[in-house]
């Protein structure tokens, strides 16, 4: 019997630890004479400019201290997750226009910025002013913004007399030319489900949001349906050069952190992603030579965009003891010497009106052609529910892989869509 | 005397009363907890959490993502629990005889358990990358490129090439196990078969995996728990992918939890799990000890 009780309490024991979802309380960051501001960020390529701008900020305001802490996205999401559902966030936290985000501001977990002084002085652009909105408040304001695009090896298309495409086709003939002369067209990092968004991005912004920026309307309501045949032609478009093995030989096998660097060190041509990456190529290779452009899902004629977006932003958390500190750092932030400061660094847009710095060699072309024509879209998920969007980088995994039918594959994600629309 | 024996026997009881609180603060409080929250439409932020009954048990059902995750969880327990024991027996009955260099053997292959998890999954990530992986450079250079594969990233490849990774991890500590059993088998019972004439194949048959039983049911049992509870391992190889490929339950769990704001499906999952766990290692305690006296 001793036996049996035995066996099972230590069958228990290891079992239980399966059902528990729990974390602590910490004690609030203030104490007597010092403000401690905590802040948690996913902007590890940014962190040392956050970082410099921080101690600048301490510098002037010695009765505060920030503690900063930086991770990447996913050790990010499970920390904020949790931290949220203890309640127990830091003042300052990175935040984006995510669905999980606007559920998290739903939540009241955020303080409501709409009356702040920062908001009401009415320095930021659209997109940073609206990057974090709910119901008509202001949660999160936008740090900078983003600019997605295949970024080009501007030697390797000299040497093989290649030209910036501007439709499809013209994209297809560049893939192919450098293919036949033994050169890996794009770098794959489709091994991480995430990276397929900023193609994605590219796809529907040429394809949907360009011609119609009410797209999103549309589809919430109802009007536009994820299977109507503008996003089977996306899917297959982007299955075309995945099959032509202009991804290179392994696709799946390509992560974000390998691809970096394979297209850094030019073991490709083009990297489709986003601008927050130009100081990490400046870093592992200083001199590479390389440029910006969409790609152009469009026909030849038709207008090509390019994706701009809020990057990532900052939030205060609702419950937060050190509020007015907080702000202060806000106002700091944006103020223009540390704006500057810190944009110079991060290589990243601007989302402070009549704030600018000279803009990396490598956005000229998309800035002179697209950014300042208004020749923008936005990200396609915006107001997807939470959790979609991870379902479609598995999708497209899959159909890429040809383990799922294009049209499976949507009618997948059209029903996901409406029975998690709230 | 006797009433002096049981006054220290209370004394000794009350000394486990420090580890129980802990036990019941971290360990039953949270289960019940997360089972409650299985009973709930909690988001994980939200302050209210609305009762919603066994909804979030039948949508389990109709969740074809959680079945393709149930699925892959089940042939990645029985692969992992059967090979990571199949591979300690051997190594056991190779390295039984005591000398210098079998324990340098057992050593080599204990070493891999010691590591994290984590260090473990980030070596062989890099083992396996497709470019600059060891594996295929080691092909490679061998002249056997045309073996090379893309060992994470293909999907008939990638759950085998994560399997392999607990196995390499683990089959060692299943090693020592099994070599503690060996040593309890009276070395008398080998003598005597073989001087009735009994081959090295009959005396394994018959002496010693029945006398390592105790070792095949520990193992076997938190084999199974173990290979059910994995998480780090897929996380970082793999992350579930490519596609569904390699998603399992604490995979779906975390995912539930953290991404898609559905908190009390994925208790539901976690609970749905544990009882999976629960049957499983009775089922297994049934058909080991069928006929032995004082196991269930």
């Amino acid at each position: 019997m001793l036996k049996k009780v035995s066996i099972l309490l230590l069958v228990a024991m290891l079992v239980m630890g399966n059902a528990v979802f729990a974390a602590g309380k910490k004690d609030a960051g203030t104490s007597i004479g010092t403000t401690t501001l905590t802040m948690l960020d996913l902007n590890p390529e940014g962190a040392p400019f956050v970082s410099a701008l921080n101690k600048s900020f301490m510098e002037k305001n010695p009765d505060i201290t920030i503690e900063y802490e930086a991770m990447n996205s996913r050790q990010y999401d499970q920390r904020i997750q949790a931290l949220a559902a203890s309640g127990d966030l830091p003042d300052i936290c990175t935040t984006q226009m995510f669905p999980q985000y606007k559920q998290m501001a739903a939540n009241d977990l955020f303080m409501d910025l709409t009356g702040t002084s920062i908001m009401k002085s009415g320095i930021f652009d659209d997109i940073a002013a609206t990057c974090l909105v709910k119901d008509g408040k202001v949660y999160g304001v936008t740090w900078n913004h983003l600019a997605v695009g295949a970024f080009y090896n501007t030697d390797m298309f000299e040497k093989y007399n290649l030209k910036v495409p501007v439709n499809w086709d013209e994209f297809l003939k560049v893939c192919e030319t450098l293919k036949t002369n033994g050169i890996t067209p794009i770098v794959s990092d489709l091994g991480d489900g995430w990276c397929s968004m900023y193609i994605l991005n590219n796809a529907a912004g040429n394809l949907i949001y360009g011609a119609n920026p009410k797209y999103d309307e549309e589809l919430l309501a109802g009007k536009r349906k994820l299977t109507d045949p503008v996003w089977q032609e996306i899917f297959e478009k982007i299955k075309y050069i995945y099959d032509q093995g202009y991804y290179g030989k392994n696709p799946m096998g390509g992560k974000y952190e390998q691809s970096l660097s394979d297209f850094a060190n030019g073991q490709g041509a083009m990297h489709i992603i986003g601008t927050w990456v130009i100081p990490v190529f400046d870093q592992l290779n200083p001199s590479l030579k390389y440029s910006l452009f969409p790609v152009p899902f469009n026909k030849k004629g038709a207008e090509t965009y390019i994706t701009l977006e809020g990057e990532l932003g900052m939030s205060i958390a609702a419950n937060s003891k050190n509020k007015d500190a907080a702000l202060e750092y806000f106002e700091y932030f944006f103020s223009e010497g540390p704006y500057k400061e810190y944009l110079n660094g991060k290589k990243g847009f601007s989302a402070v009106k009549g704030i600018n710095v000279a803009f990396h060699p490598s956005v000229s072309y998309i800035v002179d052609n697209y950014l300042s024509k208004g020749k923008t879209t936005p990200y396609f998920s915006r107001n997807w529910p939470a959790g979609m969007d991870a379902l479609l980088f598995k999708v497209f995994q899959e159909v890429m892989m040809g383990t799922k039918s294009i049209p499976a594959a949507l009618e997948e994600l059209e029903t996901y869509l409406r029975t998690n629309l709230k | 005397m006797a009433k002096s024996r049981r006054t220290s026997e209370n004394i000794l009881y009350l000394f486990l009363i420090p580890a129980l609180v802990v036990y019941l603060f971290f360990y039953v409080y949270p289960m019940f907890t997360g089972l409650y929250y299985s009973l709930t439409d909690w988001d994980g932020m939200a302050k209210q959490k609305i009762f919603i009954g066994f909804r979030n048990y039948l949508d389990i059902f109709r969740d074809q993502y959680t079945r393709t995750a149930t699925m892959n969880s089940l042939i990645y327990t029985v692969v992992v629990t059967f090979l990571s024991n199949i591979i300690g027996l051997v190594l056991a009955l190779m390295l039984e005889r005591r000398s210098n260099i079998n324990n340098v053997f057992r050593s080599i292959f204990f070493v891999p358990a010691v590591l994290s998890p984590v260090v473990a999954a980030f070596i062989w990530k890099y083992m396996y990358s497709p470019q600059s992986g060891a594996i295929n450079s080691l092909l490679r250079v061998a002249g056997l490129e045309i073996l090379s594969r893309d060992w994470l990233g293909d999907p008939h490849l990638a759950m085998a090439s994560v399997m392999l990774v607990p196995l390499w991890q683990w089959g060692g500590n299943v090693m020592i196990v099994f070599l503690a059993g060996l040593m309890n088998i009276p070395e008398e019972h080998h003598e005597s078969a073989k001087i009735d004439g009994a081959s090295y194949m009959q005396r394994l048959v018959h002496i010693t995996l029945p006398g390592l039983r105790p070792a095949i049911i520990f193992n076997l049992i938190i084999s199974t728990i173990g290979s059910f509870k994995t998480f780090d391992f897929i996380f970082i190889l793999t992350y579930g992918g490519p596609g569904f490929t390699t998603e399992v339950l604490t995979l779906q769990i975390y995912k539930h939890a953290l991404y898609t704001a559905k908190f009390g499906y994925g208790s539901a999952v976690a609970v749905m799990l544990t009882l999976l766990i629960v049957l499983f290692t009775i089922a297994e305690l049934k058909l080991l000890t069928r006929n032995e006296e004082g196991y269930l």
